[in-house]
């Protein structure tokens, strides 16, 4: 697993590829943790991330929980097939909120 | 029933990187379509993380294994270790339908085997916890 920063306006997006799972999740905690109170807005961008398990949703909901707490917005973009479906059976999508592009994102959290 | 593919595994997290690989083999000598594979690919990372974790509390290397095959239209997998018995089975199913503040992320690997699977079995036998999934291919 790789994690990249870039900032965008107001957002800062981190684009992580290959596998988020229970060894890598640790590291992407890290990163993520480090970003929030760096930028109003953290939008992950998922779209080389080709798989993720439980592990990976856990430093999500965390990133999501604590971005709310501070009043931050937190979002997710472009995520593949399989990821989507791990999402969408944890029951995610209704509390986390993940756009199709990078673009409409940054719109819709950053506008 | 085809021929029964075997992975030795270590009580380390990195194995799980060892697994995708030996899954993703398995997958391309049985022609397992990649959808199957990624549901024993998530739902054994789940299982083998928790064995990791929780099942040798004492410490220290110990090894434990998987195995795959085929039986006519089913995929099985078997996931046997010696550690502390545990059926995850008994984990209670998490609640789904809650607001960002109230979501706990507790029980969610167990959820995922349980609803990527077909069928889901746990027995202790012999001093070992056996965990078998399994799951029709599609044709």
């Amino acid at each position: 697993m790789n994690v990249s920063e870039e900032k965008i306006d107001n957002a800062l997006v981190l684009k992580v590829s290959g596998r988020i799972d229970s060894s890598t999740a640790p590291d992407l905690q890290t990163h993520l943790m480090d970003c929030i109170g760096r930028a109003p807005t953290i939008l992950i961008d998922l779209a080389e991330t080709d798989y993720m398990s439980s592990a990976g949703l856990r430093v999500i909901l965390m990133g999501a929980k604590t971005c709310k707490k501070d009043a931050r917005q937190f979002g997710l973009c472009c995520l593949q097939e399989s990821v989507h479906e791990v999402f969408e059976i944890s029951g995610f999508l209704s509390i986390i909120q993940a756009f199709a592009t990078r673009e409409e994102a940054l719109q819709a959290l950053a506008g | 029933m085809t021929e029964r593919h075997k992975l030795v595994l270590k009580n380390d997290l990195s194995e799980l990187q060892r697994l995708a690989q030996w899954l993703e083999a398995c997958g391309e000598a049985e022609a397992v379509d990649p959808k199957t594979l990624f549901n024993f690919n998530l739902a054994l990372d789940e299982l083998v993380t928790n064995v990791v974790s929780y099942a040798y509390p004492e410490g220290g290397e110990h090894a434990f294994s998987v195995e795959l095959w085929r039986e006519g239209g089913r995929l099985i997998a078997m996931l046997v270790d010696d550690g502390v018995p545990f059926n995850p089975l008994e984990i209670a199913e998490p609640e789904l339908d809650t607001t960002l503040d109230e979501r706990k992320i507790g029980g969610l690997g167990v959820h995922f085997v349980r609803k990527l699977l077909d069928d889901v079995r746990y027995s202790h036998e012999d001093g070992r916890n056996h965990v078998r999934l399994m799951k029709h291919l599609s044709v």
